[in-house]
Formats: structure tokens, sequence, C-alpha cells
């Protein structure tokens, strides 16, 4: 049969996951922290077709070598760590990163995972944990959260909590906060939750203090946003749906043709 | 009788010539979308059968392929953002260690592994001018200027090596292999960007329309041809 039929199946298939990544990209473009993905394709492999020993003319024979080609794939769907733009809150236990830093979150049954997003909460015990209730690591407790009247984290990770005990003020240093960095970011696996695990490609995490190194510093009463632009991904909406238009007109001349070879005979 | 059966042969020849035209545009448009793609071209020749010469009576002439050179004309530029992103504007490739050949990619996509070096999607190291693996230090931001010379803190680190060759094969998984003689590359380097497919959608659904057509007429041409044999095998008979 045609081969034009399966490689332009791939190229629908390709098309398809691509619209699947932007999609995902545009539900979370209000989402903390969150970062683009992006799918990226090659060629399948070429089918070499060789008419040998033919004659071309009295003395020269037709050369090898025609290729044909049958697609495309996908080859690896990567995420983009770009700075998103910040946004003041105003919470005191909201926290954005300026940097290329990543926080460490300890994941319930052990294990860790990083995240961009900042947006903290103090549970029963009063530890700092994200909103689904995993604690930050290293671990922040805040004791006796009715006395506190304010917390304050400093832009290179030191976390200072105000009491008023029995009227009089006093302050309590609490545990810093460290961040994370990757070599390769790029590498990291997410887990969903605005999480992500490192693997091998990303190699495992190097600690350091906020505002020191590239760690980023960071910004209290701020979020970092999503960093999806809504005007590219529109953009990669529109190129997705037409790569996949044109590939469908593939599929159709291919059957027209073998509807044509149906007919030959009456 | 043997004459039409002859052109009969002549025109299926043509049809199959039409649906690898189909085949090798399906092809392109199904990389409409991937970096660094090439489109190849399917050049056709004509082929006479050589004991006819001179007798224009039985002059058949067959379609046959010819090549089908890749085309390396440049693909539209897209930022990316991406620090490991690489473009070349211009010729030449990007040389990656495969095995144990060295092969030819414009897909400037490239990542870092856990010891630093520069690799590509399929894991394979970049390779620079002197044709030895690109590690870079784990920390610390790095820039490539346009000649390729990657910069980290303020030092040479090392050269990107960009290669162009007279033609090249396509292989799959963006990899080129050449084919025929080194040349000099003309080019830019771009951080920050890729190079998309050079495939221009309008061209290949021409091409695909024209395929289509041009089978269509072969088939016709074919019935016709049918019918008229037909009519030679009812004479005499009614």
């Amino acid at each position: 049969m045609i081969r034009a039929l399966w490689t332009s199946a791939s190229g629908m298939q390709a098309q398809q996951t691509n619209l699947d990544v932007v999609s995902n990209n545009i539900a979370n473009v209000n989402t903390v922290g969150f970062k683009q993905s992006r799918a990226n394709f090659e060629d399948l492999i070429y089918q070499n077709i060789k008419d040998p020993g033919v004659m071309s003319s009295n003395e020269n024979r037709v050369p090898s070598g025609i290729q044909i080609g049958l697609g495309v794939k996908l080859s690896d769907v990567s995420k983009i760590f770009s700075q998103g733009s910040l946004k003041k809150t105003d919470r005191d236990l909201d926290v954005a990163i300026e940097g290329k830093g990543f926080f460490k979150i300890e994941l319930p049954g052990g294990g860790e995972a990083y995240t961009r997003a900042g947006n903290f909460q103090i549970d029963n015990e009063g530890y700092l944990v994200n909103p689904e209730g995993y604690r930050l690591t290293p671990n922040i407790q805040i004791n006796a959260p009715e006395t506190m009247i304010s917390l304050s984290i400093s832009p290179n990770g030191k976390v200072t909590v105000v009491r008023n005990e029995g009227g009089v003020q006093t302050v309590e240093e609490l545990a810093d906060i460290k961040l994370y960095r990757f070599i390769n970011p790029a590498g990291l696996k997410a887990l969903g939750q605005n999480l992500f695990v490192p693997t091998q490609a990303s190699a495992e995490a190097i600690e350091g203090d906020p505002n020191t190194d590239g760690f980023g510093k960071l910004s209290q009463g701020f979020l970092e946003n999503s960093n999806v632009n809504i005007v590219d991904e529109m953009v990669n909406l529109i190129v997705a749906q037409r790569a996949y238009e044109i590939n469908s007109k593939g599929i159709t001349t291919a059957d027209e043709m073998l509807r044509t070879v149906s007919t030959l005979k009456s | 009788m043997a004459l039409n059966i002859q052109s009969l042969y002549v025109l299926a020849t043509g049809s199959a010539r039409a649906m690898e035209q189909a085949d090798t545009t399906a092809n392109n448009i199904a990389n409409v979308n991937t970096p660094g793609f090439k489109k190849l071209l399917l050049k056709e020749m004509s082929q006479r059968i050589p004991q006819n010469g001179g007798d224009t009576n039985h002059l058949f002439v067959f379609s046959r392929f010819e090549d089908t050179p890749v085309i390396t004309e440049q693909g539209a530029l897209k930022k990316t953002e991406n620090r490991l992103d690489f473009a070349i504007e211009g010729s030449g490739f990007f040389v990656v260690k495969a095995g144990n050949e060295e092969m030819l990619t414009r897909n400037g996509h490239f990542f870092l592994n856990e010891e630093g070096y520069l690799i590509d999607a399929k894991e394979n190291f970049v390779l620079n001018e002197e044709g030895e693996n690109i590690q870079l230090e784990l920390k610390g931001e790095f820039t490539v200027t346009e000649d390729g010379t990657l910069f980290q803190k303020g030092e040479v680190i090392s050269k990107i090596a960009v290669r162009n060759y007279d033609g090249v094969e396509a292989v799959g998984d963006s990899y080129y292999r050449p084919k025929g003689e080194e040349t000099e590359a003309d080019f830019k380097m771009l951080q920050g960007f890729l190079e998309g497919s050079n495939v221009n959608a309008l061209t290949e659904m021409t091409n695909l329309i024209t395929a289509q057509r041009r089978f269509g007429i072969y088939a016709t041409l074919m019935k016709s041809l049918d019918a008229l044999e037909q009519k030679t095998n009812e004479i005499g008979r009614a």
C-alpha cells in the first residue's frame, strides 16, 4: 500500500502530542511556579530504495541511494525553566524565588521533591508546609503559633518570628530556608502538584543559601507566576492545528490514489 | 497488441513515481514542525530502452528515480529561551558522535549530562572543532558567540564544531551523514534559538495535488488502453 498513509498518520500523531503539551501549558497559565513544557520532534528512519542496475542511457547506470522518509516521532518533552513574573500577594507565607533555585519538599512516605511554588502554610504542628501539607526541608517549625505577631523571611533565607509573650515582644530566629539547584533543570521529572524530582539527566541537587551563587533571592509577600507566555502558546496552538490539517490532507491524497487504483479495472 | 501492453507498463512506472512523490511529500509534511529538519526532493528522469534507439515507433520512455537530494535551505529561527538550544544560521551542521560514527545534525536542542558534557536528545556527545567531547563546569552560566566559541566565567572553554559538505544523506533521528566533499561552513550560531523545519506547507500541498492528479491521469490513460484492447477482442464476435 502507499507509505504516505502511515507517514501522514505519524505526522498527525506527533501534532496531537504537541497539542496535548500546549494545552497543558495553557491550562496552567495561572498556576503558581508552573514551568512550561515543549514537545520536540525528530524524523523517523529513511528507507533506501534502489533501482539497481538499470541503464539510464547507453553507458550510465542509475545511481543508488534513493531515500524515502517514513515520518516523524516525538523525541522529548522538556521543561523550560525561565523565570516567571512575580506577583505581590502581601501574605507572609508567600515566598518567590528570583533566580535558579528550588525549595525542597519532603514527600509523605519518604523521598524528596523540589518546587518553585512558594505558597506555604503552617500545619497543626507548626511546620511550614506546601498546599498539599508536605513539609518544607530543612524543616521550619513554629512553636506556639498563637503568640506569633509576625513572621519574616529575609532575602537570604533567615526566618524570624516576632512574638508577644505576656505583653513583651520577643524575636526568635528559626532555621534558615535552603535552596537547591540543578545542573540541568530541563532533565527534572514533573510529578504534578508543582513538584519535580531529580533524574539521572538533571543530576543531584546542589544545596546552597538563597542570595548566593545564583541560587536566587527570596521575596516574601510575592509569588512566582507561571512562565507560560499565552501569546506564544496560542501561536503554537495554531501551528499544531495547521500541521495536523495538512497531514490529514496527505492521508486523503493517499486514499484517493488507492481509490483510483481500485477503479482501474472496471 | 504488444504495443499497447508496452504502453501500459510505461504508465504503470509513471504511477509508481507519482506514489513515491506522495510518499516523499507526506514525509516532508509530517516533519513540518521538526527542529532542524531538511526537506527531501524527489528527482526523476526518463529512461529509454537502449535497444529501441532510433526506432521512433518503439520509443518507450520510462519514468525512473534519479536521486533524493536533501535540500539544505535555511529554516525559520524560533526563540526558545533555553540556553542549551542552539541554531545555525547559514550553512553547516553540528557534529555529534553516535556510536563510532560522526553524524551531522541541524537540531541544536542539547542537554548537559551529569558530568557536564554537552549531549543531544539521543545522549550522544556534541563535538568541538578538535573532534573531542565538550565539557562545561556544572556551576555558572555559559554563552556562545556567533562563531560557536563557548565562554564560561569569561574563559574560552571550547569551540562547537560546524562542518559543511557538498551533499548529505538523511539517516533519521534528525541526523545526516556526509555525502561528498567537505566545504567551508559560512554561519552564525545563535544561543536560545532553534531552527525550524524548512518545509514550506504551500509547496508541499501543491506537490501532493500534483502527485494525486498525475496518478489519476495515468489511471485514466490505462483505462482507455484497456478499453481499446477490449474492442480488439470483440472484433468479429458479434
